[in-house]
C-alpha cells in the first residue's frame, strides 16, 4: 500500500498569478525514497508541505497511509520534517531536542528512545550542548534523529544538505540514504541538483512550474527523459535537429535505428549527452573543437557540426585536442530520445 | 546594543494602507461615540470656547513643538556621541542617559520650581551673589526645559540603536567616497525612522502629560479635562474636551503610519563600526555635554529630593507611605500581568504569520496608548456608569478592577511591542518542526513560544510596570475612594506646593522604577547582541 497517495493536487498561494502546483498525481511506496527534483519556484516546497500539512491543497486529494488527509493536522500526521537549516530549538539541550516529540511516552522510555536515536544518529556526545555550540552539519544531525525519534511513517527532508559545504554535503547525503535505507524509512527529499538526486533516489519526480514532468526511477529520468526539460535539467544535453524515418532517424552526424511514434518525414529533434559522443582527430574530420574546457575527471570539448550547430562530447581527462582540431564523431546511442522540433 | 528597545514601544506595529483606513475608521466611531456622549451642553463649553479654549490649544501646540524639537536635538546629538566615539565615561554614560525613564517627568517638574523658582535657592543666591536676574521658571520655555530633560531617552534609545546597527561598512563605503564619516549622508538619513519614530512617542507623551504641565499651572487640552470635570463637574463640557483631543491622538497616530510607510529601509548587518577615540580637548568636552545632561536629568533631580527627603524622613517613613508603595507596586505588577497575557494570546494566535496584518484589535490598543489619561477616564467613566445601571450586575465604576481595565487599556500597546517582535524572531519552521512532532496549541504556547519569548515577556512586564507605576491622572480619576498611590500622593502634595513631603514618595517611584528601566534596557542589549 502506498504511504502517501496525491491524486490531482493543485494549488495556488493567495495573490499569486500562477498556481503553485498544478494537478499533481503521485505515490510514494513504502520504503521507498522519493526525490522532488526542481529549480528553484518549481514549488516542490510547497508539495512537501501540503504532504505535512503546513499547507492546505485547493484541489485534489492527498491520503497518507490510505487516509484522507484534509482533516488531519500536522500535530497528528506523524510525518517527520527536517528542514534546510536546522532549525533546532535554541532553549532546549541537543537530548531535549531530540525528546521533543517523545513527550507521550512515559518518562522512562522517552529517556531510552532518545539515548537510543542518539547513539543511532551519532550525537550522544553533544547531549548536553546546546544548538548553538553546534556546526551546522552537527545541527543537521541533531534534526534528523529529532524528526525520526517519534517514528514517523514518513521522512520530509526540504533541501537539507544545501547549507553545507560541498565535501560534507556528499558525506551527509550518503550517510543519511544508508541509514535511511538500513531501517527501512519512508521518505521524501527535495532538492534541485540533480546529482544528490541520482545519489539517494529510489524514484525521482521532476516538477517544472507546478507541474509533474517526470516520474521514475533515476537511470529512466537520465537515459529516457519525457520532456526537453528534463532531459537538460538533469544533465547537460544537446538536441540534433533530424527527420523521422521508417524505423529511425537521420541527421548530419549520422543516420540511427529504433522505434519512434513519429510520421515518416516529420522534423524532430535528438537528444545527445556528452558522454555519448566520442570523437576521432582526423585531418578530413567533418567537425571541429571550438572550445575544451578542462573539468578535472574529464575534458568537455565544445565541437561544431558541418552546419555550425553546436554538439558536446566528454574525453578522458588526459585526451586533449587544440581548438581547430578536426574530428570525426562516433555515437553510442542504445536510447534513442526524440522530441517534437 | 538598544534596537530591542526601540521595537519595546508601540510605535513598532507596522501600519499598511489596509489598516489605515480601519484606523480612520476607528478614530471617526471614538469621535462619533464621545459626541454622543456629549450632547447635553450646560453652558461650560460655551464659556470654555468664549475664554480660554484659544489659549489652551496655542498652549499645547508650542508645548508639543518645543518638546519635540528638543528632544530631538538632545536624542540625536547624545545617540551620535555615544554611539560613535570614545571619550571618559562613555561606557557608563551610554546606559546612564537612559535612566531619566525612571524618573516622572513631574517628579523633575516639581524639583526644578522647588530649585528655580523666584524665591527658590539658585536664583536667590544668583541674585544676591553676582546681581544676575534668572529667568522665570514657571514659564513657556521652563516647561519645554523640563519635559525636554525626562522625555529625549525616547529619542536617545531608537536612535542610538540605529546608529549602533549602521555597521562599519556602510561607513567606510561613505569614507571612501570622500564624505568624512558620513553623518548628514549615510548615518542620519538611516536612523530618520528611528527619530521620527522616538519623536513621534514624545509628542504622545507630551500631548497625554498631565502631572508636569499641572504642577507648572500651565494650562493644556490635557489638564483642561480634568479641571471641567472636577472643578465645573461637568462631564458634557470635559467630554468634549477629550473629543479635540482623542482627534488630536488619532491624527498622530496617521500621520505616523503615513511616515512609516515612505520610510522602510532594509537594513544593512554588518559588523558594528569600531568607536572613534576624541581625545584631550575634545573627548573632554564630549563627555561634559554628555554628563551636563546626565545631571541635570538624574543627578540634580534625585539628589535634591534626597535632600528634601532626608528631614522628614522620621514623619514621613510611616503606614501611610508603606501602603502607597505597595499599592503602586500591586496595580504595576497586575496591569503588567493582565496585559502581557492579552499582548501574548493576541499575538501567538496570529502565528505562524507574523507578517499578516495587525487586527483592529491591535490598532485599538495603538489608540489606547495614544490617548491622554484624562480622556480615557471620561470615556470610561461613562461606559461604567452605563454598565452599572444593569440590574444584578456587580458595581465596576469606582472598583480597583475600573482601574485595572483603565491602565490596561492605556499601557497593553506598550507589552505588545516587545512581545511581538520577540514572538516574530521565532522562524516559523520551528513552529512547523514541533506540530510535526506531535506538539500543537497550548502545549506549543508553553513549550515553544513562552521560553523562546521570556525575554520578550519580561520587558513587556518591566516596561508597563514603569508606565503604570508613573501613571498620574488615569489612577487619580479612576482609583477607589481612599485607595492611593505614590503618583497620586505626589500629586496631592505638589498641588499644595509642599515639595519636601512629595520628596520620599517620588524618591520611592525612582526606586520602584529603575530595576524596571534597568531590565528592559539589558534585555534590549541581549537581543541585539543575539542573546
Amino acid at each position: 500500500m502506498s504511504v502517501i497517495e496525491l491524486s490531482g493536487v493543485g494549488k495556488t498561494y493567495p495573490g499569486a498569478e500562477a498556481p503553485a502546483l498544478r494537478d499533481i498525481s503521485l505515490s510514494i511506496e513504502r520504503g521507498e525514497i522519493l526525490v522532488l527534483l526542481a529549480p528553484s519556484g518549481s514549488g516542490k516546497t510547497t508539495l512537501l508541505r501540503l504532504i505535512a500539512g503546513f499547507e492546505t491543497p485547493d484541489r485534489g486529494t492527498i491520503r497518507i497511509n490510505g487516509q484522507d488527509a484534509r482533516h488531519i493536522p500536522p500535530a497528528q500526521r506523524g510525518v517527520g520534517v527536517v528542514f534546510q537549516e536546522g532549525i533546532l530549538f535554541p532553549h532546549l539541550t541537543i537530548e531535549e531536542n531530540v525528546a521533543f516529540g517523545l513527550h507521550r511516552l512515559p518518562r522512562p522510555a522517552r529517556r531510552e528512545k532518545t539515548r537510543e536515536m542518539m547513539d543511532l544518529i551519532g550525537v550522544t556526545a553533544w547531549a548536553a550542548r546546546y544548538p548553538h555550540a553546534l556546526s551546522g552539519g552537527q545541527q543537521q544531525r541533531v534534526a534528523l534523529a529529532r524528526a525520526l525519534a517519534p517514528g514517523p511513517s514518513i521522512l520530509l527532508f526540504d533541501e537539507p544538505f544545501s547549507h553545507l559545504d560541498h565535501n560534507l554535503r556528499a558525506e551527509m547525503r550518503d550517510e543519511v540514504a544508508a541509514l535511511l535505507r538500513r531501517l527501512g524509512s519512508t521518505a521524501v527529499f527535495v532538492t534541485h541538483d540533480h546529482e544528490e538526486a541520482f545519489a539517494v533516489a529510489d524514484k525521482i519526480a521532476v516538477l517544472n512550474e507546478g507541474r509533474l514532468e517526470q516520474h521514475d526511477t533515476p537511470d529512466v529520468i537520465y537515459h529516457l527523459p519525457a520532456t526537453p526539460f528534463v532531459a537538460q535539467f538533469v544533465g547537460p544535453a544537446d538536441f540534433i535537429p533530424a527527420v523521422a524515418g521508417q524505423g529511425g532517424v537521420t541527421c548530419e552526424i549520422g543516420a540511427f535505428t529504433g522505434d519512434h511514434p513519429f510520421a515518416e518525414g516529420t522534423p524532430v529533434r535528438m537528444m545527445v549527452r556528452p558522454d555519448d559522443v566520442d570523437l576521432i582527430p582526423q585531418p578530413q574530420g567533418a567537425a571541429v573543437v571550438i572550445e575544451r574546457q578542462f573539468k578535472g575527471s574529464e575534458n568537455l570539448y565544445t565541437l561544431a557540426l558541418p552546419s555550425g550547430h553546436p554538439l558536446h562530447s566528454s574525453q578522458h581527462s588526459l585526451a586533449v585536442y587544440p581548438v581547430g582540431t578536426r574530428v570525426n564523431l562516433k555515437l553510442n546511442i542504445t536510447h534513442q530520445v526524440l522530441f517534437p522540433a | 546594543m538598544n534596537d530591542g528597545f526601540v521595537q519595546q514601544y508601540p510605535m513598532a506595529i507596522p501600519i499598511n494602507r489596509k489598516s489605515f483606513w480601519l484606523l480612520s475608521g476607528v478614530g471617526a466611531l471614538l469621535a462619533f461615540a464621545l459626541a454622543v456622549a456629549s450632547a447635553p451642553t450646560d453652558g461650560v463649553w460655551r464659556h470654555l470656547v468664549e475664554t480660554v479654549l484659544a489659549e489652551l490649544l496655542w498652549n499645547t501646540a508650542r508645548l508639543v513643538f518645543g518638546v519635540g524639537v528638543g528632544t530631538i536635538l538632545l536624542g540625536v546629538t547624545l545617540a551620535w556621541l555615544t554611539a560613535t566615539y570614545h571619550f571618559p565615561g562613555r561606557r557608563w554614560l551610554d546606559w546612564g542617559l537612559m535612566l531619566p525613564l525612571a524618573i516622572p517627568p513631574y517628579v523633575t517638574a516639581f524639583v526644578a520650581i522647588g530649585l528655580l523658582d523666584f524665591s527658590g535657592p539658585v536664583p536667590s543666591a544668583l541674585r544676591d551673589q553676582f546681581g544676575v536676574p534668572f529667568p522665570p521658571i514657571r514659564s513657556t520655555g521652563g516647561v519645554i526645559g523640563v519635559m525636554t530633560l525626562s522625555l529625549y531617552p525616547y529619542v536617545y534609545l531608537p536612535v542610538r540603536g540605529a546608529f549602533l546597527s549602521c555597521g562599519a561598512r556602510l561607513r567606510e563605503v561613505s569614507q571612501s567616497l570622500g564624505r568624512d564619516r558620513g553623518f548628514f549622508w549615510v548615518v542620519l538619513p538611516i536612523a530618520r525612522p528611528a527619530v521620527a519614530a522616538g519623536a513621534i512617542l514624545v509628542v504622545m507623551e507630551t500631548l497625554a502629560d498631565f502631572g508636569t504641565v499641572a504642577t507648572f499651572n500651565y494650562d493644556t487640552l490635557t489638564t483642561a479635562v480634568y479641571k471641567t470635570w472636577f472643578g465645573f463637574s461637568s462631564l458634557a463640557a470635559a467630554a468634549q474636551l477629550s473629543l479635540l483631543l482623542a482627534l488630536a491622538a488619532a491624527s498622530i497616530i496617521l500621520i505616523e503610519s503615513r511616515f512609516r510607510s515612505g520610510a522602510r529601509y532594509s537594513t544593512v548587518e554588518t559588523a558594528p563600526a569600531d568607536r572613534v577615540h576624541l581625545s584631550g580637548a575634545r573627548g573632554w568636552l564630549a563627555a561634559g555635554y554628555a554628563t551636563g545632561i546626565f545631571s541635570l536629568a538624574v543627578v540634580v533631580p534625585v539628589g535634591q529630593l534626597l535632600a528634601w527627603a532626608a528631614p522628614t524622613l522620621r514623619d514621613e517613613w510611616n503606614g501611610r507611605f508603606l501602603d502607597d508603595v505597595t499599592h503602586s507596586m500591586l496595580i504595576g505588577a497586575i496591569v503588567a500581568l493582565c496585559s502581557g497575557g492579552v499582548a501574548f494570546s493576541l499575538i501567538s494566535r496570529r502565528r505562524p504569520d507574523p507578517s499578516s496584518d495587525p487586527t483592529g484589535m491591535m490598532l485599538l490598543t495603538k489608540l489606547g496608548y495614544a490617548l491622554p489619561g484624562p480622556v480615557l477616564a471620561v470615556g470610561l467613566f461613562t461606559a461604567f456608569a452605563a454598565i452599572d445601571t444593569i440590574p444584578f450586575m456587580p458595581a465596576i465604576g469606582g472598583t480597583l478592577a475600573a482601574l485595572v481595565i483603565a491602565q490596561v487599556i492605556r499601557f497593553k500597546a506598550v507589552a505588545q511591542a516587545p512581545i511581538s517582535s520577540a514572538l516574530a524572531s521565532i522562524s516559523p519552521r520551528m513552529d512547523e518542526s514541533a506540530r510535526s512532532l506531535g506538539v500543537s496549541g497550548l502545549s506549543l504556547f508553553r513549550r515553544l513560544h513562552l521560553p523562546l519569548a521570556s525575554g520578550g515577556a519580561a520587558a513587556a512586564f518591566a516596561l508597563v510596570f514603569l508606565d503604570v507605576m508613573k501613571e498620574m491622572p488615569l489612577t487619580l480619576m479612576m482609583r477607589p475612594f481612599g485607595w492611593e498611590t505614590l503618583s497620586v500622593r505626589i500629586f496631592e502634595m505638589t498641588s499644595e506646593g509642599q515639595w519636601e513631603r512629595a520628596a520620599l514618595p517620588a524618591l520611592g517611584l525612582v526606586l520602584a522604577g529603575s530595576p524596571a528601566v534597568i531590565l528592559a534596557i539589558r534585555i534590549g542589549a541581549a537581543r541585539r547582541s543575539g542573546r
